[in-house]
């Protein structure tokens, strides 16, 4: 054969063998990169965990973006609402970092300079040994990647073919982790990992560092003209007590403090610090404690507040702005909410919130017996394993690390377990 | 940038190779220019401030040449700019790569604590700072007279061997530039085919096993205790990893050069069929060997003055090569183990110690070999000695993880490259009809069946076509070239 067609031949069989690929990944689009073709029976829905997704959603038009963590990205979902006419980005992402928070919101400023920006602040991201995660490097918040090998990897990678068919419903290995189907197996999911995985959780240290890198990026928003407003997200009482347990707490007193503190010395009335992570009516809600108990309606989990919660948040910060606003949506969720709900701190109150804080523990326990009963149940189970041990809804331990369960499975076999 | 990207395979490759032809068309020395810039765009990729070193380094180099190959100039002149040219390469060499450690320990031994200038190692700067000492060297012996600037730029910058090597000579790269060979479709054919095979070695192999080697190495760096079988797992891991990562590079450097209708000399043949430590290092990076020999072993005195001086002299020139490697203590100790069984090598094998040429000896030789090898990579690849004393405790079996178990997958697959490497006829001897390399030979006289050679067939362009499709569905995955960091 000559050369030339040799060569013809070549390239006409890797473009017919790469074709396939690329159809799938442009029509089921699993990122919400292309958006151009939609086939029916292909849901429009992209892989909603995916920093790449993330990435994607900031490039469209956002008045007003939230950042934060997974707290964030489930609590608001890929739709935000609209606020007051304005539209609204969820830039949040799971296991996220201080320094990765600081990286996505660059790329959020240089896209788009929204209006407003919220940021959404957990303890545990301002560990300083927490880096970027998942699937940064491929999103387009990474700024060594070039155009062409974004939309390359995201025409022909693998990994975007393993996404399409994720959303397709068809994972191919183990598939990626997802929120269990029901409120008990994802609390005990939230509750294992917390207890089990400290290094994880683990948040503030007491460093400079994360702290100067945070407010920073806060400060980096003012100087664009945006409004911003710092925001501790809701935790369920079920998830306070077990950090209580691990002696967490006072390390998160510490954090507010300071946290309090700088924002207070940096940006004075500028910025609001909000608290929503208190025993306020939705934290204490009742969480399911056996396979018949009914499931909260403001969590998707202890750890994850639900769509429902997320909205009344957003609502009450806009409330003390404009209150005719938050009225005239309609949702009668705003009718339900208490002067509880959501402390703005300061260095004059916070001593007192926190100090309400351990009282309101000491109360939950005692007025929430089967909760407690049912974490004391958990926990014991847990800690019985000893290190490196798992659960037996989880399944035996394997030597090699390979062989682990998927968060899926895992979460399949808390579902399952009596 | 690197030759496994995107911005390469789709942006910078397809689009110099257009502009060079065009060029080429109208005139060699216009082709010449496009590599030459298409080359300082390729480096200026990863840290543009960099390209302005590169050029330094090549025009301060040019001019030195100019001078030492002047004979109308006196000699002492000639010696003194030698010898200037020399410390001022290795000086750049030494501050970007080696001031930071050598600094470390002269605070820990109690002298003045100062901290390194904490730059980031430019890339190739081991590569073409050896090739142009090499220059120098032979400019000064009379052997290289060059007094086209613009073919210098393109030998020291021409992009295929610029971030990882090989360390090109000049008299195999220069005297291509002024014969200025018409470029063939066969080229363009040949060199497609040889960069596909490098780039699956790379992303479909080596970037397989590096999560593995992460996971080990990494595990242990923070303070996990492998398993017996964990650790071995990881140490093969590694084996391969660095064997097709190297090879693959290698592949891809010699078929990037081929698509511009130029030959590059052949870096790697098969060294892990080697039958001993010695001879590993004839086939392992043979372009470092190669300058090594030349510049080191044989100014040392090389073969002469009896079988103690070569040793020493092998002994040195492989403790420099293990150095070059990297700055840390665990390049250090890893050149004494290399440099002390080769030693020991030489003094047997001149006594008459040697293996029988039998199955059973080239067998046990081969054994031995990768014996030493693998149990060298706890110093190659470990972050610290700390590190490779844990990981040599877990692979005797002393560890206080205990031994565990080896997954079956990674045994057959471990299985299965070994076969690779020991049977199958290399990339050169695949593309034996088509002069793939200069200076490449037919390991162990084996050259593959007939059928197996590559020739522009619908097979080969078949195989060719998957491997490619199979590599780009990955490319994302797969992390820099392991001597990118050297």
């Amino acid at each position: 054969m000559a050369p030339q067609r040799y060569l013809r031949l070549v390239a006409l069989l890797a473009g017919l063998l790469l074709a396939p690929v690329m159809f799938v990944n442009i029509v089921v689009d699993p990122f919400g990169i292309f958006r151009r073709w939609h086939l029916p029976h292909v849901p429009r829905d992209p892989v909603f965990w995916s920093r790449v997704s993330a990435g994607e959603r900031v490039t469209e038009k956002c008045q007003v973006v939230l950042m934060g963590s997974s707290r964030t990205m489930h609590g608001y979902g890929y739709d935000v609402p609209d606020w007051g006419g304005k539209t609204v980005c969820n830039a949040a992402v799971g296991g996220t970092s201080v320094w990765e928070q600081v990286e996505i919101f660059d790329r959020v400023r240089s896209l788009r300079r929204p209006k407003f920006a919220v940021f959404f602040a957990d303890f545990h991201i301002f560990n300083p040994a927490r880096g970027s995660n998942g699937d940064f490097a491929q999103s387009r918040f990474n700024d060594d990647r070039s155009l062409l090998t974004y939309y390359l990897w995201a025409l022909t990678s693998l990994d975007a073919v393993k996404a399409s068919a994720e959303v397709m419903g068809h994972p191919i290995g183990k598939p990626s982790a997802r929120i269990p189907r029901t409120q008990l197996a994802g609390n005990r999911l939230e509750i294992y990992r917390f207890l089990e995985n400290p290094h994880l959780y683990t948040g503030w240290t007491g460093d400079d560092e994360t702290m100067n890198a945070y407010l920073d990026m806060v400060q980096s928003a003012l100087r664009d003209g945006m409004r911003a407003v710092i925001v501790i997200p809701p935790i369920h009482a079920l998830l306070l007590e077990a950090e209580a347990r691990t002696g967490r707490t006072e390390a998160e007193h510490a954090w507010k403090r300071r946290l309090t503190q700088e924002v207070a010395d940096r940006f004075g009335d500028r910025v609001q610090l909000w608290d929503f992570s208190t025993y306020h009516k939705f934290a204490t809600d009742p969480m399911p404690v056996g396979g018949d108990s009914p499931a909260s309606p403001w969590w998707v989990d202890v750890s994850h507040q639900s769509g429902r919660l997320g909205w009344l948040v957003m609502a009450r910060l806009i409330y003390e702005e404009d209150p005719e606003l938050v009225r005239s949506s309609g949702n009668a969720d705003v009718e339900t909410w208490d002067d509880r709900f959501g402390v703005r701190l300061s260095p004059q109150n916070v001593e007192a919130v926190l100090h309400q804080v351990d009282a309101d523990r000491q109360a939950w326990r005692t007025a929430q017996p089967a909760q407690v009963a049912w974490l004391d149940a958990w926990a014991e189970e847990l800690a019985a394993l000893g290190d490196g041990k798992r659960p037996s809804v989880f399944g035996p331990a394997a030597d090699d690390p390979d062989d682990l369960p998927s968060a899926a499975e895992i979460e399949a076999r808390i579902e399952a377990a009596p | 940038m690197l030759f496994h990207s995107h911005d390469f395979i789709f942006g910078l490759l397809p689009l110099t190779w257009s502009l060079w032809r065009a060029a080429d068309r109208r005139s060699p020395r216009a082709a010449l220019w496009v590599l030459v810039l298409a080359s300082l765009v390729f480096y200026a990729w990863w840290y543009p401030p960099y390209v302005i070193l590169f050029l330094a380094s090549m025009f301060g180099n040019f001019g030195l040449g100019q001078v030492l190959g002047d004979d109308a100039r006196a000699e002492r002149v000639r010696d003194r700019a030698l010898w200037w040219g020399i410390a001022a390469n290795l000086g750049l060499l030494f501050v970007y790569k080696y001031l930071g450690w050598v600094l470390e320990i002269l605070g820990q031994v109690g002298g003045p604590q100062l901290q390194g200038p904490g730059w980031s190692l430019p890339i190739g700067i081991s590569f073409f700072t050896f090739q142009q000492v090499a220059y120098l060297v032979d400019a000064r012996r009379g052997l290289c007279k060059e007094h086209d600037g613009l073919a210098y730029a393109f030998f020291v910058s021409f992009f295929p061997q610029l971030i990882a090597g090989p360390i090109i000579h000049h008299r195999d790269i220069l005297p291509q530039v002024h014969e200025r060979r018409r470029p063939t479709a066969d080229d363009l054919a040949v060199g497609v085919s040889l960069f596909v095979v490098g780039l699956a070695k790379k992303v479909l192999i080596a970037d397989v096993m590096a999560p593995q080697v992460d996971r080990v190495f990494g595990g242990v760096h923070a303070g996990e205790a492998p398993t017996t079988a964990i650790a071995w797992l990881g140490m093969f891991a590694w084996h391969f990893q660095l064997y097709f990562d190297f090879s693959g590079y290698s592949d891809m450097s010699l078929g990037l050069a081929r698509m511009f209708a130029m030959r590059l000399p052949v870096n790697f043949e098969a060294p892990y069929r080697s039958d001993s430590l010695t001879e590993f290092w004839r086939r392992w990076h043979l372009s470092l060997s190669h300058f090594l020999r030349d510049y080191l072993y044989v100014p040392l005195g090389g073969n002469k003055g009896g079988v103690w001086m070569q040793a020493r002299n092998q002994f040195l020139t492989l403790f420099v090569a293990a150095v070059w490697h990297g700055a840390g203590w665990t390049f250090v100790v890893w050149g004494l183990q290399m440099g002390g069984i080769v030693y020991i090598h030489t003094i047997l094998r001149d006594r008459g110690w040697t293996l029988p040429d039998t199955p059973f000896g080239v067998g046990l030789g081969r054994a031995l070999l990768w014996l030493c090898m693998l149990s060298s990579w706890p110093l190659f690849r470990g972050q610290s000695l700390t590190d490779a004393g844990l990981l040599y405790e877990a692979m005797l079996g002393v560890g206080p993880a205990g031994l565990g178990a080896f997954p079956l997958t990674w045994l057959l697959a471990f299985l299965a490259l070994t076969v690779w490497t020991q049977v199958l006829p290399t990339t050169q001897q695949l593309f034996r009809h088509h002069d793939p390399a200069w200076h490449w030979r037919a390991v162990d006289r084996l050259t593959g069946p007939a059928w197996l050679a590559w020739h522009p067939t619908w097979v080969w362009g078949a195989f060719v076509a998957g491997l490619f499709a199979a590599s780009v569905t990955v490319l994302d995955r797969a992390g820099a070239f392991l001597y990118w960091n050297f």
